[in-house]
């Protein structure tokens, strides 16, 4: 029972100083514990017609070959450093895509376009941990924060279409996000801090970034493929406090 | 900046000043039901009631009667009949209970109207509360506007009809009005018949995948549709065009028909991520318990057990 106690405090240390580091010095400046809510709209198109070879795959039938347009929001714990953020959070968002139902004409099957309506509402919930170099902006006066985001995805769906019963499940996978972060509070110190004294906000950023999702039930045989088809580009606010 | 101010609080002002006019003026309110009148209702006249209510309350009088007119604001000068009179002044609507109703033949006897038969072109008549003294001497008059419109919208054009799974939907164009259908378009409604059974789609407002629904899939069933004016007078029918109602699949359907792997459901992969996920929520679970037990009273001592030496974290 001690053994397991000193394993459990030591592994509790270790976890703690990882993450000071990654953090910045505690001795050059100490760590500030806060969080920080993001907000994002986000460019999305799954690739669920890589299940099929040749020929236009159901995705693109029903969709279009476009993409489709979501918003995500996260919350995340932080703990700032002399280099820069580290945090660990969890998200939740919204992607829509609605098309025309088919329907196979009685003369030689062709697919045509019919009048009912179907829809794919994902729901995309993240556990994930970032981190967002501000050394820069927050002592040298650079508004720009390069970040990485690491995160654990579990896609909700629903498929609905007119006089059709709906259709729901779920996937999991995992994503890598790069971006920027332009932090607005060095562009105009005063006000920023007098947002932060009013209202306890200390930094405002805009967000730009690119993902790669892999959503296929880590490859299950029997799932199919919500991954982002290309890199995903979002946009987006943040504020930590 | 302070000009601006200044142009502001005049406005404001001016409006607050004309607010009491505005809300103290008398005023006649009949049905909305009643204000149009279409060829149907017109031609039943004798049964088409007319229901109305008023506010006179900023000017006062001994009694209120209800007149009808060809010209608005009853004066003796047009053709005017008094169609109730001897109302209490308390009573602000008509009919009330233990009245008798006033109909439309009623109004246009009164305005002196003598129609054959409701065709021809639109025309107004108009009822009026008139507010009278002891002596029988009018105060005030309110006066309210009844259309009768006996004309008819154009039909509309262009129909193509689109397929549903048990349901068309059928896009149109608006008609151009003639002198033989003067009326505009206000509302549409689509027809499908097929086997002597007719199945009618909700009246709308939109010309495009207007749904008519309840139909049977490999049917061909005629469709046309029809146009309402203001008042509910119906178009002649448009053109008739065809269609099937077809089995139509959605987005999983079609996946599936085209051997989609997916069925449903929770996800398929193995427990790790289920078991990674429950591993970071338990991680933010105790990094949230962390910073209440620091909140509390600088201690991260928990459930009695003692924790590891706390780093030093300030916080702004």
């Amino acid at each position: 029972m001690l053994e397991t106690t000193k394993i459990g405090r030591r592994a509790r240390a270790l976890a703690i100083a990882a993450t000071l580091a990654l953090a910045g010095s505690v001795r050059a400046g100490g760590v500030e514990l806060g969080g920080e809510l993001s907000f994002r709209v986000q460019s999305y198109r799954p690739r669920v017609d890589s299940e099929f070879s040749g020929g236009t795959g159901p995705y693109t039938l029903v969709f279009g070959s476009g993409k489709a347009l979501g918003v995500r929001a996260d919350y995340a714990a932080t703990l700032s450093g002399l280099f820069g953020t580290a945090g660990l959070g969890a998200g939740i968002g919204y992607i829509g895509m609605e098309g025309k139902g088919l329907y196979q004409e009685a003369s030689g099957g062709e697919w045509k376009i019919s009048g009912d309506t179907t829809a794919l509402r994902l729901f995309p919930a993240s556990l994930f941990v970032l981190y967002r170099m501000d050394g820069l902006a927050t002592r040298a006066g650079i508004p720009v924060a390069p970040y990485a985001r690491v995160s654990l995805e579990r896609y909700l769906w629903i498929v609905s279409g007119t006089n059709h019963a709906s259709k729901t499940g779920a996937t999991n996978g995992y994503g890598l996000t790069l971006g920027v972060a332009l932090l607005l509070d060095v562009l105009d110190p005063d006000l920023a801090r007098q947002l932060s004294e009013e209202t306890g906000v200390r930094h405002t950023c805009l967000t730009v970034d690119v993902s790669k999702a892999r959503v296929n039930d880590f490859g299950s045989s029997r799932s199919w493929d919500l991954s982002t088809a290309e890199w995903a580009v979002s946009a987006g606010l943040t504020v930590t406090f | 900046m302070p000009v601006r101010h200044l142009r502001l609080r005049s406005l404001l002002a001016t409006a607050l000043a004309a607010l009491p006019l505005t809300a103290g003026a008398n005023s006649l309110t009949l049905d909305d039901d009643d204000q149009t009148i279409s060829i149907d209702e017109c031609e039943n006249r004798g049964s088409q009631s007319i229901d109305m209510s008023w506010d006179l309350s900023s000017s006062s009088g001994s009694s209120i009667e209800i007149l009808s007119s060809n010209a608005s604001g009853c004066s003796s000068d047009d053709t005017t009949a008094v169609l109730v009179s001897d109302l209490s002044t308390s009573q602000a609507s008509y009919p009330a209970s233990g009245d008798s109703t006033i109909t439309l033949s009623d109004v246009l006897t009164a305005a002196g109207k003598t129609i054959d038969s409701c065709s021809g072109s639109d025309f107004y008549v108009y009822v009026c509360v008139r507010l009278l003294d002891s002596s029988g001497t009018t105060v005030t008059t309110s006066t309210a506007s009844i259309r009768f419109q006996l004309t008819r919208p154009p039909p509309p054009t262009g129909l193509s009809v689109g397929v549903g799974e048990n349901a068309l939907y059928v896009t149109f164009t608006t008609g151009t009005t003639t002198t033989a259908a003067p009326a505009a378009s206000k509302t549409y409604r689509a027809f499908a018949s097929a086997g002597g059974s007719t199945f009618q789609s909700g009246e709308t407002t939109s010309k495009s995948d207007v749904r008519i629904s309840g139909l049977e899939n490999g049917t061909t069933y005629d469709v046309w549709v029809v146009a309402y004016s203001e008042a509910g007078n119906a178009s002649q029918t448009s053109e008739k065009s065809a269609g099937t109602p077809q089995q139509v699949y959605d987005f999983f359907e079609l996946y599936k028909q085209q051997g989609g792997v997916e069925s449903g459901g929770c996800s398929h992969g193995d427990a790790s991520s289920l078991t990674a996920l429950l591993a970071t929520a338990w991680v933010m679970r105790r990094i949230g318990a962390r910073r209440r037990g620091r909140r509390a009273g600088g201690s991260a001592r928990t459930n009695g057990r003692n924790a590891t030496t706390a780093p030093v974290i300030s916080r702004e």
